[in-house]
């Protein structure tokens, strides 16, 4: 075989393998997650170092994640009824605390950074959100102000939520995929 | 062998190659973006401000904490870690191999004396040359170490400063 051949294999096979690559650690579209529960979503972080395909994942997307023993990460691009969370629509997050130290909610743009807003409010937790007086919470996500627990979700497209729960319950673990987490509804389009 | 065989064995093995050498790199060539963007030194703390969108140098920031951030490396010598964490609220100090993994943490609810003092080193000896201190080796020559403070409420944030302020580092063999 000629060598101008075996190189051009070569260059072509790497193009091709790189490429692959490339599309898998990006295109994380949430198929092959390994929590489900409604429409969130979470890898079992415990995984990083030795699954090299989930560590290149977490380190475009999660950067910094921390174990799964310090705090719970599920992440949300889909409504309820599994249509794409978009900032063209408003939508109302509905839940009960969670039963962990300290949890949060927050809305990242399609690039994984905070979304620019008038109100520079980018996250509920359990210390500042407002809640019902039957101890559950109404989050309302929309571009444009609103007057009770408002996420502005800017003008960008396409985000994600974000649960975070340090330091959960034992039960949360156990029972992870059946606990009741906030569900999100389309209320506007 | 006849030729396609090679040449289609030659085009899947360099495949492979590339695929798993893109999965390899990314988290390394990441965190060199991310130092390299940040204009920060090694074994240098840098400590944040409260999260906004324009901090666009780690994704999914949390906008709840305070950070303190710092490269390492452990070329020159162990470093020494050491800072306090606050009484009222979640606070936690964690390294980052240099693929992002997170081997270490600590919590303040595992340092009830709120103050952490560690020594970090590549080299497992030093656990003896340093008995008295808590030794922690490092699976690579370069990471990450990252404080966190939850800001629990808005008006703590001064004294949560302060605390954040306390974190430093100090090469050793300096």
């Amino acid at each position: 075989m000629k060598k101008t051949k075996i190189i051009l294999l070569v260059l072509t096979g790497l193009l091709i393998g790189s490429t692959i690559a490339y599309y898998r650690i990006h295109q994380w579209n949430g198929k092959d997650t390994t929590i489900e529960n409604g429409c969130w979503k979470g890898q079992n972080l415990a995984e990083i170092g030795t699954n090299q395909l989930l560590t290149a994942r977490i380190a475009v997307a999660t950067l910094y994640a921390l174990n799964p023993s310090e705090v719970i990460y599920l992440v949300a691009n889909e409504d309820t009824k599994g249509e794409e969370l978009n900032s063209k629509n408003d939508y109302v997050i509905k839940g009960i605390p969670m039963d962990s130290r300290y949890w949060s909610i927050t809305l990242y743009s399609e690039d994984y950074f905070l979304v620019p807003n008038e109100a520079d409010k980018f996250s509920y937790n359990l210390h500042n959100v407002s809640y019902e007086s039957d101890s559950s919470f109404i989050i309302n996500i929309s571009s444009l102000k609103k007057e009770h627990n408002w996420l502005p979700s800017g003008k960008e497209g396409k985000f994600y939520l974000t649960i975070r729960m340090y330091h959960p319950q034992e039960h949360v673990y156990k029972n992870i995929e059946s606990i009741q987490l906030p569900t999100i509804e389309k209320v506007k389009e | 062998m006849n030729m396609t065989v090679k040449s289609l064995l030659i085009l899947i093995l360099s495949a492979l190659v590339g695929y798993y050498l893109i999965i390899y790199l990314t988290p390394r060539y990441i965190l060199l973006k991310i130092k390299f963007n940040s204009g920060s030194k090694m074994n240098v703390p840098v400590y944040s401000d409260v999260i906004t969108d324009t901090d666009r140098h780690i994704v999914m920031p949390n906008p709840d904490f305070l950070y303190v951030a710092s490269g390492y490396n452990l070329w020159k010598g162990p470093i020494l870690i050491s800072g306090e964490m606050p009484d009222s609220t979640y606070s936690s100090v964690a390294l980052y191999s240099d693929n992002t993994m997170n081997y270490y943490i600590r919590n303040d609810r595992q340092t009830p004396e709120k103050k952490f003092n560690f020594i970090l080193t590549r080299n497992k000896e030093d656990k003896t040359k340093y008995s008295n201190e808590e030794v922690i080796v490092s699976p690579s020559a370069m990471g990450t170490i990252l404080t966190r403070i939850l800001i629990n409420k808005p008006e703590n944030i001064d004294q949560l400063k302060e605390v954040q302020r306390s974190v430093k580092i100090e090469e050793l063999n300096k």
